[in-house]
């Protein structure tokens, strides 16, 4: 399962990232690495982005990477 | 002496810096407002201490070009003391950043910042422990409170090393190699990192009281909800928009009446003092004319667009813009991110252009950073065509519809030609109340452009027209009439204002409002304006940034772009 098909409210823990190299650097860099827990705040319509709470920070991700990081849900 | 003040984007970096060194760094409330390094050298305690604010960065391992730029920095100064700034309220994502630095051979020093962010959100942070488990000094400071730091820093420039416990070389956590590392997988090294950043935070961090919901929470609950956020969102950005239009209106009549006797003073002044001829003439006429644009248009649309920039960024709403948009950017080929440097262009274009270093893909950035200079309408440039819309009754919609459009096409255009792969990946920072202190420092900052740039370039541009139109220069070009009449529907006259303003836009007003334009006329002629070039600063900028063919490039797209449009309108437009 990936972060885009979770419902807002859905909690899951990231496994795993399957972005190039770079991408996967940098979303890491940024907190997004596989063990996070994370909940699921909102989904922007017309496949916008998935808005994200990782403990005490919020990011918004766009589903092109929002497809790419498989998560095990709650 | 040289102290660097690393940290992840909107950790407080610029306000500490600012605080110590008494410098004036824009901070804002969202990721990526330091763009560029920025250095000061302050006498400290005796020493010349030079002291650099540096852009953030969420781990020296990515590739961007402001990690590229921090790295370059490390490479290159013999770096004496690092203070590393760390959000409390998001330790476990920063100290990733923290592990890193100290797998290095620099002196650290941790400031622990928005320690009074974190206890709002219930988060107590033991700084001892944390001190402990790193293995350098942790310091907590506050947006108001950085006292305890500078005196650590004091010591540290007094006593040297030995004031300071300097970090054991940690061997990096991918390949074991101490010091410098590039030769390991750098993925590993990252995701090693920030398992350990966890546990760290796990053991240092109570979160037995966390979160309790204040009214700023509700309101960024709210906000940050695809229904109703996005409606507040556009909202608020109306509001700012009717704020800006209302002030330039309400500015101008009282500052035209202020300026009158002034501007009869000057005439006066230089009539009585220059010999009666072309040049007393000029001078007589250009200098006024080039003091009232500025003072009653240019001026009031700066001051106000500082004002409402400033409040979109410290309060945190900007990178909801970018979140709320991100699917709207993407149509034109611009993922959210996009909308801070775009947004911030319409204050100026210069600062934006460096902004756009937040993107990190190139073709993306050259996307961005086209559209800036083309399309977007920098505050001098609003104020231009405000005046000219009002002087020629001229369709504000018509001008609004022809840029949105020319958004539109050249970004599919743009899209197409340059196919990318989008990422769009954005902090959201909490809400905050934006503070006088910092809401009054940087407007001054932005606003002082007015009077070092715009001001000077303006009188400097308002001579040079006048004496064109004095010497009759301009009278030989109307053998262009039919060309100027058959293909944009304008007079030869106004054809030259607008290959004029191309290179300066801020000129639109002072050649246009001399002449006898019909609102038809006038339309074609301040669209053809808006939608050129960037102006002088902005190219210079362009060149630094992505470099001479770059600009080279956007520079032959705005002509184009420009006739192109002028063309289009002449056939749309009923006569």
């Amino acid at each position: 399962m990936t972060i885009n098909e979770l419902l807002p409210g859905q909690k899951a823990t990231i496994i795993k990232i399957n972005k190039g190299e770079a991408a996967c650097n940098r979303l890491m860099a940024m907190g997004i690495t596989p063990g996070t827990n994370i909940t699921i705040l909102a989904r922007h319509p017309f496949r916008g982005p998935v808005t994200v709470d990782l403990g005490n920070n919020r990011m918004a991700i766009g589903q092109e990477i929002a497809r790419a990081i498989e998560v095990d849900p709650e | 002496m040289a102290i660097v003040f690393i940290g992840q984007p909107n950790t407080g970096k610029s306000v500490i810096f600012n605080f110590l060194t008494g410098a004036e760094n824009i901070v804002s409330n969202y990721a990526g407002t330091s763009m560029e390094i920025s250095k000061v050298v302050v006498d400290w305690e005796g020493k010349k201490v030079s002291v650099f604010d540096t852009p953030g960065v969420y781990s020296l391992h990515t590739s961007d070009p402001a990690v590229e730029q921090v790295k370059k920095l490390l490479q290159e100064e013999k770096i004496d003391l690092i203070i590393n700034v760390v959000d409390a309220s998001r330790l476990e994502v920063n100290l990733a950043l923290t592990l890193e630095l100290l797998e290095h051979s620099w002196p650290v020093v941790v400031a622990l910042n928005q320690v009074d962010q974190a206890e709002n959100l219930g988060l107590k942070i033991d700084s001892q422990a944390l001190a402990g488990l790193l293995g350098c000094p942790v310091i907590e400071t506050s947006t108001h409170n950085s006292q305890e730091l500078k005196a650590i820093i004091n010591n540290y420039i007094v006593k040297g090393i030995a004031g300071i416990k300097q970090p054991a070389l940690i061997s990096c956590t991918a390949c074991g190699n101490a010091g410098m590392c590039s030769n390991c997988t750098m993925g590993e090294g990252i995701m090693e990192r920030s398992q350990r950043a966890r546990i760290i935070a796990e053991q240092v961090v109570n979160t037995a009281n966390k979160k309790h919901y204040g009214w700023l929470e509700k309101m960024q609950t709210l906000i940050d909800a695809p229904f109703p956020g996005v409606l507040i969102l556009l909202l608020v950005g109306y509001l700012g928009f009717v704020l800006l239009l209302k002030s330039i209106q309400l500015a101008e009549g009282p500052l035209t009446a202020l300026l009158q006797p002034v501007n009869h003073y000057i005439a006066a002044s230089i009539k009585s003092l220059l010999p009666p001829g072309l040049l007393s003439n000029i001078l007589s006429l250009a200098v006024p004319e080039g003091l009232i644009v500025p003072f009653t248009i240019v001026m009031p649309a700066m001051l106000m667009v500082s004002i409402i920039m400033a409040l979109l960024e410290d309060s945190g709403l900007l990178p909801r813009y970018s979140v709320a948009f991100a699917r709207l950017g993407s149509l034109v080929g611009i993922s959210g991110e996009a909308v801070i440097p775009l947004s911030l262009g319409f204050g100026c274009r210069t600062p934006a252009v460096v902004a756009t270093r937040m993107i990190t893909r190139e073709r993306e950035r050259f996307i961005v950073i086209t559209i800036l200079s083309i399309v977007i309408p920098c505050a001098a440039t609003l104020g231009i065509l405000t005046s000219v819309i009002a002087a020629f009754h001229v369709s504000p919609a018509i001008i609004v519809a022809t840029m949105l459009i020319t958004l539109v096409v050249l970004g599919l255009i743009l899209n197409r030609l340059l196919p990318q792969e989008k990422l769009f990946v954005c902090e959201l920072p909490p809400l905050r109340i934006p503070t006088w202190g910092n809401l009054l420092n940087k407007v001054k900052i932005r606003f002082a452009g007015f009077f070092t740039e715009v001001l000077p370039l303006l009188l400097v541009m308002s001579i040079a027209v006048r004496a064109l139109l004095e010497s009759g220069v301009l009278e030989h070009l109307y053998a262009l009439e039919g060309i100027s009449r058959s293909l944009f529907g304008i007079p030869a006259e106004a054809l030259v204002a607008v290959l004029v303003t191309i290179f300066q836009r801020y000129l639109a007003p002072l050649i246009l409002l001399h002449m006898a334009l019909t609102p038809r006329e006038a339309t074609i002629a301040i669209a053809m304006i808006s939608l050129s070039l960037p102006c002088l600063p902005a190219m210079v900028m362009i060149v630094r940034e992505i470099g001479a063919r770059g600009l080279l490039k956007i520079l032959g797209m705005g002509f184009l772009t420009s006739f192109i449009v002028g063309i289009s309108l002449n056939i749309l437009l009923p006569l």
